[in-house]
């Protein structure tokens, strides 16, 4: 270290936030898609819109899912249901399949069905679509590989995130002075403002969701402690620790025995957490003696709590009696962790505070896309006379200059690629939610291949273009392939769907308005008395 | 009042905050009231006391919204949207 600190920690933000840009702009752009998970899953089934859905008791919602299971899967060891929430209005069941079973509308492993909570009729005919889920598996399993390699690079992006967020803090010598400062169509010292402004202005979520991000994975991360008290045994842990299912690993006992009715002890479930609603419902080895009722509160904007722990309330089966209440006062270690967690996925926000939630995440993507395109225009300006006289910048800039394109410039058409694709794909088109992802990666492949090949000023115009107007078009999407469109679900108050198209159709538009500049900028140079050599890489500098 | 009434008052109240803090600031009173235009030691300090007392009063109203845990959560991102509000509204229209 032959320069002072601040140097040094001006190095350390630099290359911590350069190398890692691209993949953090994909993590931060699908993370913040995920807060409104269950909305785009909504409005990516359509036939779910017109959906009436009255306030069901929800002793009578879980009635009906347990005599749909009845029917379905008498002989399965486990089911699953879960509750409806404000969000997400239907009862959804699902069972392990017996040994030996494979039915056809299933994943695997499990089955499941969508049930309406007041008549307990199947919601059948929604087209089969991974939606929000996708982009919240996106987020930390991203896609093509096996999940836990892909943890494992995002928790190490994430720790340099968290470090590049720190050293930018002891770089940053102006924080207060520069607090509201933007200089705008000033080259370097404007990307320089976008890049401090959304850092600095944003700053209390970037260092919460960056932290806690590292947290939600941390018994992966740092598997030392529990190692060392379970000698290895991590399946003990997680039951001891989470045991929100029940005994997952109860044997029936073979002698079969009848289920008491499930809503008395939705009834007392909540009774006991003082009226707060249900969540999930388990039945552990259904019309077996040894059944048991495992049901746990509800994580969501009507439970006061933050945290992600969920209380839970174990029944006798057979008997329908509470045999044991868990979690309801958890150690300060676990209600810290709860808690922390909990932040990072915002489950327990009201509809006010996702909304800002959400615009901290688009900051974030900002803060990152102006990171990376910063750092392109500085290291131009090194070349700026031999790119003058006709030549070509180094190799580093022109690699940073691609992934730009392709990152920035490519998501945002692989994310419209994938919502057009729900509406243009057949209906009954076999392996459905697969296709859909497919056009999102051939999009984005399409779009980054290109900018690689073709980082230029024109290349960013055309893929903002294209991105913007996929996106902007939305609502004239989705009125033409469903007959629930703007003007029918903003008089009948449905915000869920209405809010999707205007959200979208509002970034489709400022996407826009980036290419216009882009374009007006490029007119400029062209227009210029010196004459502007219009060579490739060197398209970034002054997008505003 | 309900909870998204008190979140909007926060929100107004932080943004009123940041608006007199900004102008209690040499290069953003020049930018809204020109070059010249005098930024006196009393008027400072009148705005950046307005502007913190605003601050006060929408970290009042998100803990009145959404409760004594929630509502630190909300003043936060309330703080950041208004923030990024007075920045664009000092950008687009500096001459208020």
């Amino acid at each position: 270290m032959k320069e002072g600190f601040r140097q040094s920690m001006a190095w350390l933000h630099t290359w911590s936030g350069l190398l890692v840009g691209w993949v953090l702009f994909l993590v931060f752009v699908a993370g913040t898609a995920s807060y409104f998970r269950d909305e785009i899953t909504l409005w990516m089934k359509p036939e779910l819109h017109q959906a009436q859905h009255p306030d069901v008791p929800p002793e009578v919602a879980a009635g009906h899912a347990v005599a749909l299971l009845q029917q379905r899967a008498a002989d399965s060891p486990r089911w699953f249901i879960t509750m409806p929430t404000e969000r997400e209005p239907g009862v959804r069941v699902s069972w392990a399949n017996p040994p030996g079973v494979k039915p056809k509308n299933g994943r695997g492993r499990f089955s499941s069905a969508m049930l309406e909570p007041a008549t307990g009729a199947e919601i059948s005919e929604a087209r089969e679509t991974r939606g929000g889920e996708f982009f919240y598996r996106l987020h930390f399993d991203l896609h093509y590989m096996p999940a836990i390699w892909a943890r494992w690079i995002v928790g190490v992006c994430a720790m340099f995130m968290l470090v590049a967020i720190l050293s930018g803090i002891v770089t940053h010598r102006r924080i207060f002075k520069d607090f509201f400062t933007f200089r705008p169509k000033k080259g370097q010292r404007s990307w320089l403002d976008a890049h401090n402004a959304t850092a600095v202005l944003a700053l209390p979520f970037h260092l919460m969701i960056t932290y806690t991000g590292l947290l939600t994975l941390m018994f992966m991360y740092f598997p030392a402690g529990v190692q060392a008290v379970y000698r290895g045994d991590q399946e003990t842990f997680f039951a001891e620790m989470f045991p929100s299912g029940g005994d997952r690993n109860a044997k029936p006992s073979g002698e079969a025995a009848p289920l008491a009715a499930v809503g008395p002890m939705v009834a007392e479930a909540r009774a006991h957490w003082g009226g707060a609603p249900v969540g999930r419902i388990t039945v552990n080895n259904p019309n077996d003696a040894r059944a048991t009722v495992a049901i746990t509160r509800q994580i969501g904007q009507a439970t006061p709590s933050m945290s992600y722990n969920t209380p839970t309330v174990i029944f006798d089966g057979p008997s329908g009696r509470q045999s044991k209440t868990i979690g309801d006062e958890p150690s300060g270690a676990a209600e810290t962790r709860g808690v922390l967690y909990g932040l990072h996925i915002a489950r327990f926000s009201s509809p006010f505070l996702r909304g800002l939630f959400f615009l901290s995440g688009i900051a974030g993507c900002l803060m990152v896309a102006t990171g990376v395109l910063l750092w392109a225009v500085k290291e131009r300006q090194k070349y700026a006379k031999a790119i003058a006289k006709g030549g070509r910048a180094g190799f580093g800039v022109r690699l940073v200059d691609g992934l730009n394109v392709a990152a920035i410039g490519g998501l945002p058409i692989a994310f419209a690629a994938y919502f057009w694709a729900n509406r243009l794909l057949p209906v009954g088109l076999e392996a459905r939610a697969d296709v859909e992802i497919r056009w999102f990666f051939i999009a984005w492949a399409v779009a980054a291949v290109a900018g690689l090949a073709w980082p230029t000023r024109r290349l960013w115009q055309l893929l903002l273009t294209v991105g913007g107007t996929l996106l902007a078009t939305i609502p004239l999407l989705n009125a033409a392939t469903t007959a629930t469109h703007l003007g029918v679900t903003l008089p009948s108050g449905q915000w869920a769907v209405a809010g999707f198209d205007l959200v979208v159709c509002a970034l489709g538009l400022s996407l826009l308005w980036a290419a216009w500049f882009v374009g007006r900028r490029a007119a400029k140079k062209a227009a210029a008395p010196r004459p502007a050599p219009a060579v490739g890489g060197e398209m970034a500098e002054g997008v505003r | 009042m309900s909870a998204v009434v008190w979140a909007v008052v926060s929100l107004v109240a932080a943004f009123g905050g940041f608006v007199a803090l900004s102008l209690a600031m040499d290069r953003h009173h020049e930018q809204v009231f020109g070059r010249g235009a005098g930024l006196p030691r009393r008027r400072r300090w009148a705005l950046r006391l307005t502007g913190t007392g605003a601050l006060g009063v929408s970290l009042a109203a998100s803990l009145a919204a959404q409760g004594p845990t929630q509502g630190w959560v909300l003043w936060c991102g309330v703080l950041t949207v208004a923030a990024v509000g007075q920045v664009l509204a000092l950008t687009c229209a500096p001459h208020g």
